[in-house]
């Protein structure tokens, strides 16, 4: 340490902040090894305690407010429901945020399967233009089209001659003055085009 | 803290009841006992184990090792994805060299089994369907393991879904190898055999399960 000179402040304020995390800590493993006994006051403060530590933890990763809280509560129902895989004696941290890392992971797996699922139903949807253009329910139109006016023109066309008109790929590829190959690497361009707008949009 | 969080800590504190943790190692043990005993039980039902197994024992050391090094695998098999349920586990270093030692010295005694003095081959104790009750009981014990595991919230990585598979498969597995014929091939193929069974059956489960 010898040409560094710190502010005594400083020191005294990293001291008095470490100790007041080494309290914390040793507190919250006494309080879960109580709750673990059946102590109801114990698990109440335990839990109120490592609400804003699941906050923190889940704010540097998602975006959304409501992700989080949800999220924040799903994680506490996890800690509830492990609470004997708690090993007595260890630091509790670690323990919480691998329950933490592993609804993260749960959400994010389940947000992509509902972004895919999405995408599929407005698959679905434009095909059906064609088919039963009287069931079709008005508002999901009104979605699609706006949707596809934000796709580029020649893939926007390409996906309209084969999935709404119904053409067959050989028949839009001769329309479009192209070959098979080209047509369908611009549906494939389109559709990855929607699945963008339509992610952007969820996010919001 | 809003009042929906407040709602839920009182509800999860209503529902609270005192919970003991088990150590992994317990609990590991009590699945080998019971599948041991089980096992051995389901065995003798359908007929006796080799007459002089346990001659066979004491006489030759590779096949005491074999046994032993068999029992020792699979506790650290059980022991591994037992603790792979407990959030922010860590294994240790020298609970995967036991691991690594355990598997080398049972490969190494069966690849052994061909050269070194071992009980000689003879059909005596030899069972019609030994393979059929290896991957019988096996397929139990698998089903049974799973579905313990199933009941935790925390979900197993898929490597301990395949180590499951091949832990409850190698059970009868070397029991077999003292109940049936000896015969080094025979004990290979149609007693440890079935273990490319145990994990295939555990990457099904995995692919039909949440995994972490």
């Amino acid at each position: 340490m010898r040409g560094t000179k710190r502010h005594p402040l400083s020191t005294k304020v990293n001291e008095e902040i470490f100790i007041s995390a080494q309290n914390q800590k040793t507190s919250l493993e006494e309080l879960i090894e109580r709750a673990q006994a059946g102590d109801s006051s114990a698990y109440r403060e335990f839990l109120k305690s490592i609400y804003p530590y699941i906050q923190s933890a889940l704010r540097q990763k998602l975006g959304s407010l409501v992700d989080q809280e949800d999220l924040a509560q799903e994680c506490l129902v996890g800690i509830h429901k492990n609470l004997a895989t708690y090993q007595p004696g260890k630091p509790v941290k670690p323990w919480v945020s691998a329950i933490i890392r592993y609804k993260l992971a749960d959400h994010f797996r389940s947000l992509a399967r509902k972004k895919e699922q999405t995408f599929s139903n407005l698959e679905l949807d434009v095909t059906n233009v064609a088919e039963e253009p009287n069931e079709y329910d008005e508002a999901h139109h009104k979605d699609a089209v706006e949707i596809l006016d934000k796709v580029p023109e020649k893939l926007r066309r390409a996906i309209e001659l084969t999935h709404i008109k119904g053409l067959s790929y050989e028949e839009a590829a001769q329309k479009e003055g192209i070959n098979e190959a080209a047509l369908r690497k611009r549906i494939s361009r389109g559709f990855s085009k929607i699945r963008q707008v339509v992610t952007k949009g969820m996010e919001i | 803290m809003n009042i929906n969080n407040e709602n839920l800590i009182e509800d999860l504190v209503n529902q609270l009841e005192p919970k003991r943790f088990w150590p992994s190692q317990w609990r590991a043990l009590s699945w080998l006992i019971v599948l041991l005993v089980l096992n051995s039980l389901a065995f003798l039902l359908y007929q006796q184990f080799r007459p002089g197994f346990l001659n066979d024992l004491l006489n030759y050391p590779r096949l005491a090792i074999e046994i032993i090094a068999a029992t020792g695998l699979i506790f650290l098999i059980f022991y591994f994805s037992l603790s792979d349920l407990i959030p922010g586990k860590k294994i240790t270093l020298s609970t995967k060299l036991f691991f690594s030692l355990f598997s080398a010295v049972l490969i190494l005694s069966l690849y052994f089994s061909f050269s070194l003095p071992s009980p000689e081959s003879s059909t005596l104790g030899a069972r019609a369907f030994c393979v059929e009750e290896v991957l019988l009981y096996g397929l139990i014990g698998l089903f049974s393991c799973f579905y313990f595991i199933k009941r935790n919230d925390f979900p197993l990585s898929r490597k301990s879904y395949l180590l499951i598979g091949a832990g409850t498969m190698l059970v009868p597995g070397f029991l077999m190898q003292l109940a049936c014929m000896y015969s080094p091939t025979h004990g290979l193929l149609l007693h440890y055999g079935p273990i490319l069974f145990g994990l295939f059956f555990g990457f099904l489960f995995s692919l039909f399960n949440k995994v972490r």
